[in-house]
């Protein structure tokens, strides 16, 4: 029986397949560069979205927006799999309304992705007495979809060195597993349905950021930075739809089908960073989610499993253009960076966390009028284990994003 | 100078990172094959079962059908002490020549006749004799009915012979009849010499006596050949076949069984109660109709070289009951049955049929008939209809369901 293929549909992590896939972040690339989420620092010239102090010192109108490819290497007790995803990640606009004061921010996140894709045979006893046999047959489980955030907000420099910010968002689900079976027998149809979920709720984030100058010496600073995402309860609504061809049939009828409430847990990001000088910054974060408070009536059966998550980074980063240097090597922003992940979930007594290397390189417009820059990660990492037949992934992924900060942008007058 | 340096630089530097981000874009993407890895995580998920529901009420019912023009017709008798006596008389009426075909005086016509030898009712050894007398009242093959009984003059027989357990065989026909009821119309020189054939001739019955067995005679194959003296040998075809059979001291069937004869003597009927099903239709990947023949009590009422004709197909359809029996004999059936050898049973492939049926219900109007196909032959089967059997007639679907919980 021929393994059902389709080259269009791309699979990330296996463990996407649990809750509402596997979350996100809100970590720009330059942050993922460092192994950081960014809450503890601002770049003038890149928009950043995790702690909404930030928006606050915005000078110049920037954008952002990026892509990203992983690849999965998933072993198993007696199985290995190859995935590989590619995502549009983060668009985000923020714009000074006071220059340097006030500033205001427009985004659209993933919360959680789910790509997940696998396939599994096994043989069933068909027919009684003598006319028994076994039939041969093969389940494919494709997921897709997951939570996004579209949100709004702004950022208040109260102080030169105090700022808050809050953003109010519209989280969205959208969710696709796909179950087809494929039999070994003609006189079998292949038969699939998807359970589809959608839903929508609301989410509110609120974040501080101190900015400490000449701590040690006349040029370094420190910065302290902390954001708190509110948990997001969503009204979702779960279906069966079958495909009949010109037509589409679905249910709400079913165990775990209908309305439903799901819970995204609360998010602590906090984090401390120091930069020696303008050229250098060394930064470390870490993340809380109380993921052992999420909530999914779509699959109660999975609730034991979700656990709460740290997430510790530390990174440096390397900004040699500014120097003015004209060396080929001197033209880049580098970054460099780990983070270790508990992970949200717990299978079996064992926690699936996530040890990540990562190494960034920002690549400066060539207008020399311009601030605009190239992020790119390339990143390496090792999630889960093999102990108590789960799975261990080998993570290669790259990330590009574009970060305009251009005249359109309202460049600012005095520079 | 300097900026036009610096440029250049930039824009090599953008290339070559650019390129190198491709690059390895590409190889990450280079190959992808999932696998089962993963599968296992969650309890969440499909997995594939078998549901089997007994049909709770079956019915019985009989009509008296039509039993012309099909690929065979019947003739012979055989007392069966599962099913009754049986006594079939096959009805044969003769085509005229084609033109430049004719009779010469003392001419010799034979009834050519092919059996099915394999599907033989009764004692295949035994020899069965029959009678041929003529017909006297008008009949058509395509209105002919099973229990219809037509008169016939058995005052003299046009032939008469036996079959033992060859597969065809001529028989010659009295010259008399040959001469007043055939070569009157063959060689008349009359216009209306056809029709005049068709109003007053009505053909020949083959009349069983004796009751060791009824033979299927296949009605392409069997025809008139004639033979004149002094000319070529020619043959006519045989214009008009049915059948009727008379059954007669029929027993009453074991408890939990029930008879089905074809030509839709005695079928079956029943509802299709799906309420209690919780299946997605579009979920269902085949759903099996199974109809158990009861084989022990078939087998143990047969000995030695008597034999019941297997029936190896049958038909279900499901219509309107108040328009019954017509919409049983016109169209196309629902579902095809075919008997299996392996488990004694007709199975039919009713996967479009339930699919619909979860999706849209079933109109209360109609119903399940079951029915022993027909093709001229006599055929029976006796099949188990206890509920609580393990042998009960069931439906058997297989479908992904949504463990999802």
């Amino acid at each position: 029986m021929a393994q059902s293929q389709d080259e269009q549909a791309k699979s990330g992590s296996v463990y996407s397949k649990l809750g509402i896939g596997y979350p996100v972040g809100l970590s720009s690339t330059s942050a993922r560069s460092l192994g950081l989420t960014g809450v503890s620092y601002n770049e003038t010239y890149v928009a950043g979205l995790t702690n909404p102090a930030h928006w606050g010192h915005t000078v110049y109108g920037l954008g952002a927006g990026g892509v990203g490819i992983d690849s999965y290497n998933a072993s198993g007790a007696s199985a290995e799999a190859r995935n590989v995803h590619f995502g549009i990640h983060q668009f985000q606009l923020q714009l000074p309304v006071i220059r340097g004061k006030f500033g205001v921010s427009a985004s659209f996140s993933p919360v959680t992705q789910s790509n997940f894709r696998n396939y599994q045979e096994d043989v069933m006893d068909v027919g009684t007495g003598v006319t028994q046999d076994t039939l041969l047959y093969g389940i494919e489980n494709r997921g897709s979809g997951g939570a996004n955030r579209a949100e709004l907000g702004f950022g208040w420099r109260i102080t030169p060195h105090i700022s808050v910010g809050y953003a109010a968002s519209i989280v969205f689900i959208s969710l696709d597993d796909h179950y087809t079976g494929v039999f070994g027998n003609a006189n079998y149809q292949t038969v699939g349905y998807t359970l589809e979920t959608s839903g929508s709720g609301f989410g509110n984030r609120f974040g501080t950021y101190i900015r400490i100058p000449g701590l040690l010496g006349s040029e370094d600073q420190l910065g302290i930075g902390a954001s708190v995402n509110l948990p997001v309860s969503i009204d979702a609504q779960r279906k069966q739809t079958a495909d009949l061809g010109p037509s589409s049939l679905s249910t709400e009828d079913g165990g775990n089908l209908g309305n439903g409430t799901i819970t995204l847990p609360m998010t602590i990001n906090a984090g401390l960073s120091y930069h020696p000088s303008r050229l250098t910054m060394f930064a470390t974060e870490a993340t809380y989610e109380n993921w052992s408070d999420f909530d999914n009536d779509f699959k109660p059966s999975e609730g034991a499993l979700f656990t709460d998550r740290y997430k510790y980074g530390l990174g440096f980063q390397y900004f040699p253009y500014i120097t003015g240097s004209n060396k080929f090597l001197s033209q880049f922003k580098y970054r460099i960076g780990a983070s270790y992940d508990t992970g949200h979930l717990k299978i079996q007594g064992e926690k699936i966390n996530t040890l990540k290397f990562s190494f960034g390189l920002g690549i400066l417009s060539p207008r020399s009028n311009s601030n605009s820059s190239i992020d790119l990660s390339f990143e390496y990492g090792l999630r889960g284990t093999q102990n108590m037949n789960l799975v261990e992934e080998q993570i290669w992924g790259v990330r590009l994003s574009l970060n305009l900060a251009e005249i359109m942008f309202f460049r600012p007058k005095l520079q | 100078m300097l900026q036009n340096i610096m440029s250049s630089t930039f824009r090599n530097a953008n290339a070559f990172c650019l390129l190198l981000v491709l690059g390895i874009a590409a190889v990450i993407s280079s190959c992808e094959n999932p696998g089962s890895v993963g599968s296992g995580l969650s309890e969440s998920g499909a997995d594939v079962e078998i549901l089997r529901d007994t049909i709770g009420v079956v019915d019985t019912l009989g009509f008296n059908s039509y039993s012309g023009n099909y690929a065979f017709f019947a003739a012979g008798a055989y007392n069966d002490p599962l099913f009754g006596e049986l006594k079939a008389t096959g009805l044969v009426r003769p085509s005229l020549p084609a033109a430049g075909d004719s009779l010469e005086e003392d001419a010799t016509m034979k009834m050519r006749i092919l059996f099915d030898s394999q599907n033989v009712y009764g004692d295949t050894l035994a020899d069965q004799s029959f009678e041929v007398y003529r017909i006297e009242e008008y009949w058509r093959s395509r209105t002919h009915k099973l229990k219809d009984e037509l008169q016939i003059d058995q005052s003299q027989a046009v032939a008469s012979f036996t079959v033992e357990t060859e597969d065809s065989m001529d028989v010659t026909l009295d010259p008399a009849w040959v001469s007043e009821y055939y070569m009157a119309y063959a060689e008349s020189e009359d216009a209306d010499a056809d029709s005049l054939y068709q109003n007053e001739v009505y053909g020949l019955a083959l009349v069983p006596s004796g009751s060791n067995k009824i033979i299927p005679l296949d009605a392409q194959s069997t025809r008139f050949v004639i033979e004149n003296p002094e000319t070529d040998t020619f043959e006519v075809s045989n214009g008009q076949w049915a059948y009727h059979m008379s059954r007669s001291n029929e027993p009453d069937q074991p408890e939990g069984s029930a008879a089905a004869y074809n030509m839709l003597e005695n079928i079956l009927s029943f509802r299709l109660d799906l309420s209690g099903i919780d299946i997605n239709g579009p979920s269902i990947s085949r759903a099996e109709l199974v109809f158990y023949q009861d084989n022990a009590i078939m087998e143990q009422s047969i000995s030695g070289s008597v034999k019941r004709p297997q029936p190896q197909s049958a038909q279900l359809r499901f219509v309107n009951s108040g328009q019954i029996p017509d919409n049983l004999i016109a169209g196309n059936p629902s579902a095809n049955g075919s008997y299996s050898e392996e488990d004694h049973a007709f199975h039919f492939n009713v996967t479009s049929l339930i699919q619909n049926g979860l999706i849209n219900g079933f109109p209360e109007n109609r119903k399940f008939y079951f029915m022993l196909s027909n093709d001229g032959s006599v055929k029976a089967s006796l099949l188990s209809i206890d509920p609580g059997s393990e042998k009960a007639p069931k439906l058997v679907i297989t479908y992904l369901k949504n463990s999802t919980e």
